[in-house]
């Protein structure tokens, strides 16, 4: 059924549909409505679930990690600030190999103050041992969550779930919710293969020599890898289901584009009109749109490449003294691979600026007329 | 994922307790109950923090047995006691004391009222213990011989039982009703009740000593100190305790008359309340002040809302009579010097200071010893008092003594504790023929205010009890201080912080970050598990009562 919902309402609507067991949040604009909305479910009993108030975000996570190490499926909620408060336990979630399913909201980080969007949260959170999948419409938001679950029960991960805030978490768009009995087929209650239980009573997480903590880190670096193989067959299974899929890379209209626009989110949405505008006009452009962020799908990139001559990286998160952080691994992913495209980067739309079509097609035309190409990166600070 | 040889995460294999976690700690906590500063105050070291925390969960009955094990009538020393525990009571330095003896008498009139008996009876283990003297001392070593099972005679001189608490203290302090009532559930069945009989004159120690195996002496203090100036107390002149006997009955005066009394004890206060009832006008003479007065406070205080005239700082000299009638005395005023040998204050005459002041009776209030004439044979004495060993024995073999007659504090609460600690002492002597060990005097650490987790206490008044007011009381002899109702008891019993005794609250067990604090099973005491306890003694700051104390690992 078709229903008219906001970005934030398909996150809730989603979780309740994945049949969640613990949550745990603390408010921050723009995710409080995801919240706010889940609160009221579990308050009404249409979600049998457990909603722990606690103090901040660092306890948010302590909380949803303590829970799942129970056993249970759980769910939080962040953005911006409260992300960044939540780094340490981060690391505890995917070191714990929880299945944890967060939504974080992008926001600007500050100093100064902004509640405005950019991808700086998300993308300075990417070395915690996430997944990060991006979305870029509000269909996808509530898919994703259901996808996300089976995807972290499988490879015991945490799955951070990112959206743009205000363009997507304010913004209503018409949403297919899908039935419950589908989801239940697709997503069958989550049985722990480890949890921590009175009866058969383990310690984790004790202090281990280095042998060990190699070890496990290799361990958690070959099941991220794995991923990438997982998200696929979940994906392709959802499609199956429910008739819609997203892959890890969505690709349009790159058969025989010379210049690939790359980016995060729903700046591709817009970024879409920008192709089918530019290829009225006769110029070969395409787009590329990054989903799984981590683990950061490389060969699936250079798949999509092979025939592009110049891509143009949409970097709405700089790493101050590095340059835009979605271009860094893009030519990381490229490096000493003969014969891939010039990559550019272009640095825009930070604490809110608006990234419009006309901004976009710039950047289209600056790439593909370039003769330079700055290893940190164009700055883009104005829209016209 | 599935054929890799490492975990995938960092798990115990077996159990949890690998890593000895404790270990690593500096610091550890000790579970170590404490002396609380009431019980430490106690002459007869009531377990009080226990028994109010029995009226606290709403066991009366529980806290009346928590009493009886070293005081067998609550409902004597929750009227009378002069209640030494409520002094150093750490709740004082936060709002008030806890109303310790209010709450003493409440527990001991609910068992009353439902019936209870102190004893149960055990049987009889055959031998018998003769206790002469049915005071406080008496009556607190019958108890406790009657509870191991010893067949007990009482020999008392006067004609009923109760010594001092019968003799000594007004029908408004304590009712003979109820010292009855009390009496009657020791000795009411399966005591040799011998009243009128004086040992001595009426039958001999000898006899005593071939019929029983063991002796308690706890004859008292009966003879009155006589005025210097007045040794052969000629007619208008009496003493204090033989006054209020004779008040029970017949008034010495008439009414309006003017009564001087002398001394500063609670005898002299007892008479002065005891004319003022009698329409008479009482003047106490003290010759210090009111800060050297050994009477207890409360006794003074009441006293003085009933409007009794207290001259402090007058010494008699001598009893001015016309035509054989007494007119009143010859006094003089004092003034304090320095400290004198026995930590009172010292005193001087002032000069020409000599002055008359009217009155119709004298009668000497300056205590009391013991009559030395009609002892047992071979017992150590002194010229006042029958010395004692630690144990309470007295000389000869079995005997033992306690109470006035002995030299020690003159209070209802320890004379009671001397007659206990005599009858433990008979018993190992009886039983195994042995001399009883004094109790252990362990340092046991008392417990300051510094040590209670204050956060955990609201502010609240103490509950006290209902007083008949000055004008009210003093027509008649009726109860001076009415009881706490269940309900005020059971706030009175919330207040209290319960120094140094865990009341299985579970705050260190809530609070431990390790698990590493356990409970017994079976008391719901604290266990630490030393193994993992890393020493954060975070169990110490939240222990409300200070039972946990934090000390270096050595």
């Amino acid at each position: 059924m078709k229903e008219l919902l906001t970005g934030n309402q398909a996150f809730s609507q989603g979780v309740k549909l994945a049949r969640v067991q613990v949550i745990s949040a603390f408010p921050i604009t723009p995710q409080t409505s995801v919240v706010e909305e889940l609160a009221k479910i579990c308050a009404d009993d249409r979600l049998a679930a457990q909603f722990i108030r606690v103090e901040s975000e660092h306890s948010s996570m302590a909380c949803t990690a303590a829970a799942s190490m129970t056993g249970v499926r759980t769910f939080t909620a962040t953005s911006s600030h409260g992300l960044a408060y939540m780094h340490e336990m981060l690391h505890w979630a995917s070191g714990s190999r929880l299945p944890i399913v967060m939504v974080n909201v992008n926001r600007a980080i500050g100093a100064p103050w902004s509640i405005w969007f950019d991808q700086s949260d998300s993308l300075s959170q990417r070395d915690t041992g996430w997944l990060q999948i991006y979305c870029a419409t509000n269909q996808e938001c509530i898919d994703t969550v259901i996808q996300a679950y089976r995807l972290a029960e499988t490879i015991l991960l945490p799955v951070m779930i990112i959206s743009d805030g205000f363009i997507l978490s304010h913004t209503v768009e018409p949403v297919e919710v899908p039935a419950q009995e589908d989801v239940d087929a697709f997503l069958p209650t989550y049985v722990p293969k480890f949890k921590l239980d009175p009866k058969d009573p383990h310690a984790f997480n004790i202090l281990a020599g280095p042998e060990d903590f190699m070890g496990l880190r290799r361990t958690s670096q070959e099941d991220m890898e794995n991923a990438i193989t997982v998200l696929d067959e979940v994906d392709t299974a959802f499609q199956k289901t429910f008739g819609r899929g997203y892959g890890l890379v969505e690709t349009y209209c790159l058969e025989d584009a010379e210049t690939v626009m790359m980016g995060l989110g729903a700046t591709c949405e817009t970024a879409k009109d920008v192709v089918d505008d530019l290829r009225a006009k006769g110029i070969n452009v395409g787009l590329a749109r990054i989903r799984l962020f981590r683990p950061f799908p490389a060969a699936e990139i250079k798949d999509v490449l092979k025939d592009a001559k110049k891509v143009a990286v949409v970097d709405r998160a700089v790493s101050i003294g590095a340059g835009g952080i979605l271009s860094q691994e893009i030519k990381q992913a490229l490096f000493n691979v003969p014969g891939m495209p010039e990559v550019f980067s272009f640095i825009t739309g930070l604490g809110g600026m608006d990234v419009t079509p006309e901004l976009l097609s710039r950047i289209f035309m600056q790439t593909i007329e370039a003769s330079e190409n700055p290893a940190k990166g164009f700055w883009v600070e104005t829209a016209s | 994922m599935a054929d890799r040889k490492r975990p995938t995460v960092c798990m115990s294999t077996d159990g949890t307790q690998g890593t000895k976690t404790g270990r690593w700690g500096v610091m550890r906590p000790l579970f170590q109950e404490k002396m609380a500063p009431c019980r430490a105050g106690c002459p007869g070291a009531i377990h009080i923090p226990d028994f109010i925390q029995h009226v606290h969960e709403g066991d009366i009955e529980g806290a009346w047995r928590v009493i009886l094990e070293n005081n067998p009538f609550p409902r004597i020393t929750g009227r009378v006691c002069f209640h030494p525990c409520e002094t150093p009571c750490n709740r004082k330095d936060y709002d008030e004391d806890i109303a310790i003896q209010s709450l003493e008498r409440f527990v001991g009139d609910w068992a009353f009222e439902q019936g209870l008996s102190p004893l149960e009876k055990n049987g009889s283990n055959g031998k018998r213990v003769a206790v002469v003297g049915t005071g406080p001392a008496g009556i607190g070593c019958a108890f406790y011989l009657l509870r191991s099972g010893y067949r007990v005679s009482v020999y008392e001189a006067m004609p009923e039982l109760g010594g001092l608490l019968r003799y000594g203290i007004p029908e408004y302090r304590l009712p003979k009703r109820i010292l009855s009532q009390e009496l009657e559930t020791v000795f009411g069945s399966g005591v040799e009740v011998k009243k009128g009989l004086k040992v001595g004159p009426d039958i001999s120690w000898d006899e005593l000593q071939k019929e029983y195996q063991g002796i308690f002496l706890g004859i008292g203090a009966q003879k009155p100190i006589k005025l210097e100036f007045d040794e052969d107390a000629h007619p208008g002149v009496m003493d204090g305790v033989p006054f209020l006997q004779i008040c029970e009955k017949k008034i010495p005066f008439e009414s309006g008359q003017t009564v001087l009394i002398i001394g500063g004890g609670n005898t002299a206060l007892d008479v002065a309340r005891t004319v003022l009832r009698r329409k008479g006008a009482p003047v106490v003479l003290y010759r210090r002040t009111r800060e050297e007065m050994p009477a207890f406070e409360d006794e003074i205080r009441e006293a003085e809302a009933e409007g009794i005239e207290i001259r402090y700082l007058v010494s008699p000299r001598a009893i001015i009579r016309e035509a054989g009638k007494v007119k009143g005395l010859e006094c003089i005023k004092n003034r304090m010097t320095r400290s004198g040998a026995d930590d009172r204050r010292a005193f001087a005459p002032l000069e020409d200071s000599a002055f008359f002041l009217a009155g119709d009776l004298v009668v000497a209030a300056l205590g009391q010893f013991t009559d030395m004439t009609d002892l047992p044979p071979e017992v150590r004495v002194t010229d006042q008092t029958v010395v004692v060993a630690d144990d309470h024995g007295c000389g000869p073999q079995g005997i033992y003594a306690g109470g006035d007659v002995t030299d020690m504090p003159r209070s209802v609460i320890h004379a009671l504790a001397s007659g206990k600690q005599a009858a433990l002492a008979l018993d190992t002597y009886l039983r195994r023929g042995e001399k009883r060990r004094a109790d252990s005097k362990n340092a046991i650490p008392e417990v300051t205010i510094q040590e209670i987790n204050l956060a955990y206490f609201e502010s609240n008044p103490r509950q006290q009890p209902p007083i008949q007011s000055a004008d009210m009381r003093t027509s008649g002899f009726e109860e001076v201080t009415g009881s706490l109702s269940a309900d005020a008891a059971a706030s009175e019993a919330a207040r209290c912080f319960g120094c140094g005794n865990c009341n299985t609250c579970g705050n260190c067990y809530f609070f431990c970050p390790d698990f590493a604090v356990h409970r017994d099973p079976k008391t719901r005491k604290v266990i630490i598990d030393n193994d993992y306890c890393k020493g954060c003694c975070i169990c110490v700051e939240e222990c409300p009562r200070g039972v946990l104390s934090a000390e270096v690992k050595k």
